[in-house]
């Protein structure tokens, strides 16, 4: 089917529009700036912060987004529609949104800090706190894909394997699992990039401390004040671990769905 | 004589209240009655769906289900095969594979007694290709030989041959009860074709609305039908 020209055109405006700063970016740098930007003192601090939290949140997202996930999957009535609602909550919200409230909820003088205080934990403007806010900005994104995941899966199938004696454990591994899994993945790669693109509530509740809490995308903040080639070099860093990560969805959801 | 199939279970599902009670010593029991009449909800609460009931239900005289005796066997240890609507072969998994799943022993055990079920039932040569590559007839075939696989003590068949067109559907049926006649287990077998009634179940239980409202055989019941869809759906013999 050929599509008319005025589909053409207007799906064509928001392309460009999507792609273009990002062409941009790409098309006006050399290779040297991208050799720059990975020498830039910033840069590998930032870099493997990103990496050591966004994996640590991911795990996290997996390890307990997973049952969530499955148990909103087989629920039904009104109070599962609202856990629903609550959970994408994070999605709409301006993460600066969730940064006060990280602060006013876990914050010194917030409402569970001074307990934390008792304990010696002092959660803001720590790794902690880096990673508790890519998990709540991440983790519904996790658990949207992963109840998809686990709905696409017929109930049949399971009390058929339970039948013919599987356990619980058994059938959850060996047949919900797998077929489950192009949601389970599309939803962690999702989470992760959300996770590596976290901005705006890591800034409010973790700072911006170089070589501590300071991320890829706090790294570019703080580059732009005193170095825009920099702040562009550790972008262009970014956009080929993020389009590196969305290939490889890609890749995984074609090999999920064959 | 024991009871192949003795149910006496009330319960509300969805919105439909359920109250079946039946007993029967047939070898094949033929459970027929419209849609949304809660056929299939039987079979799904035998064979161990969560379903909140209450009652007795046992077959071949084992206990599955007695509320009072706050027994409930979960589906694991029933050892009944079910065969549900639409088949539900596992779709990432060969047919081989699909009929391993529920044999018992070690991975070499597993395979041997697999594929001497699918080429008893006539499908030896479909072992490596996954449910999506199947006919329907095959896909019939490999399906009951994985409901055969836990050596069930009886089988439960939802329209096992709904599926298929009209000269597939003779020959199944023929095939399904030679099957059936070879394994000598005892079969729950929903349908809604007075031909699969008549040419395989010695017992009609008729359902309406969750309710038994007939039960004998197929000749009794078509001789003095007690409602209008019985005399409709075994009208013809």
């Amino acid at each position: 089917m050929r599509a008319p020209g005025w589909s053409i055109a207007l799906g064509g405006t928001l392309l460009t529009l999507l792609v273009l700063p990002i062409a941009t970016l790409v098309l006006t740098s050399s290779p040297s700036d991208i050799a720059a930007g990975l020498a830039h003192p910033l840069t590998s601090a930032a870099l493997a912060l990103s990496l050591k939290t966004t994996l640590l949140s991911l795990a996290i997202v997996v390890l307990l987004g997973t049952p969530l996930a499955f148990w909103l999957a087989h629920g039904a009535g009104r109070a599962t529609a609202f856990l629903q609602a609550a959970i994408e909550l994070p999605i709409v919200l301006p993460p600066a949104v969730l940064g006060v409230a990280l602060l006013l909820a876990f914050g010194r003088v917030g409402v569970f800090g001074g307990l934390l205080d008792r304990f010696g934990i002092a959660l803001p403007f720590s790794v902690a706190a880096v990673v508790i806010a890519q998990v709540i900005v991440s983790a519904p994104f996790y658990v949207q894909a992963a109840r998809v995941g686990f709905q696409a899966v017929d109930e049949d199938l399971t009390l058929v394997a339970r039948t013919l004696g599987a356990t619980p454990a058994r059938a959850f591994i060996r047949i919900t699992l797998p077929l489950a899994s192009p949601g389970l993945l599309t939803g962690a790669a999702l989470a992760w990039a959300r996770a590596l693109g976290e901005f705006g509530a890591t800034l409010l509740f973790a700072g911006s401390l170089a070589g501590r809490t300071q991320t890829l995308p706090l790294a570019i903040y703080a580059a732009l004040e005193s170095d825009i080639a920099a702040a562009r070099a550790i972008a262009l860093v970014l956009c080929a671990i993020a389009f590196a990560l969305l290939v490889l969805l890609r890749v995984l959801a074609a090999r999920g769905a064959r | 004589m024991t009871s192949t199939f003795a149910i006496d279970l009330r319960g509300r599902i969805g919105t439909l209240d359920l109250d079946i009670r039946f007993e029967t010593s047939a070898a094949i029991t033929a459970v027929i009655g419209p849609n949304g009449a809660g056929k299939s909800t039987l079979l799904r609460m035998l064979a161990g769906a969560p379903l909140r009931v209450e009652g007795t239900a046992s077959v071949q005289g084992g206990t599955l289900i007695d509320t009072a005796r706050n027994l409930c066997v979960p589906p694991d240890a029933r050892r009944l095969g079910y065969l549900p609507q639409g088949l539900a072969l596992f779709p990432h998994l060969t047919a081989l594979q699909n009929v391993a799943f529920g044999c018992a022993g070690d991975a070499e055990l597993r395979d041997r007694r697999a594929r001497e079920l699918l080429a008893s039932a006539g499908a030896a040569q479909l072992a490596d290709r996954l449910p999506k590559e199947l006919s329907g007839g095959e896909a019939q075939r490999v399906a009951l030989a994985r409901a055969l696989a836990p050596e069930p003590r009886a089988l439960l068949l939802d329209e096992p041959l709904a599926a298929l067109d009209v000269s597939h559907r003779r020959t199944m049926r023929s095939f399904l009860g030679e099957l059936l006649e070879a394994s000598g287990r005892p079969a729950l077998l929903v349908t809604h074709d007075a031909r699969d009634v008549l040419a395989l179940a010695q017992h009609v239980v008729v359902l309406e609305r969750g309710k038994v409202v007939q039960q004998g055989t197929a000749q009794a019941l078509a001789a003095a039908p007690a409602t209008e869809l019985v005399a409709e759906l075994l009208g013809s013999v």
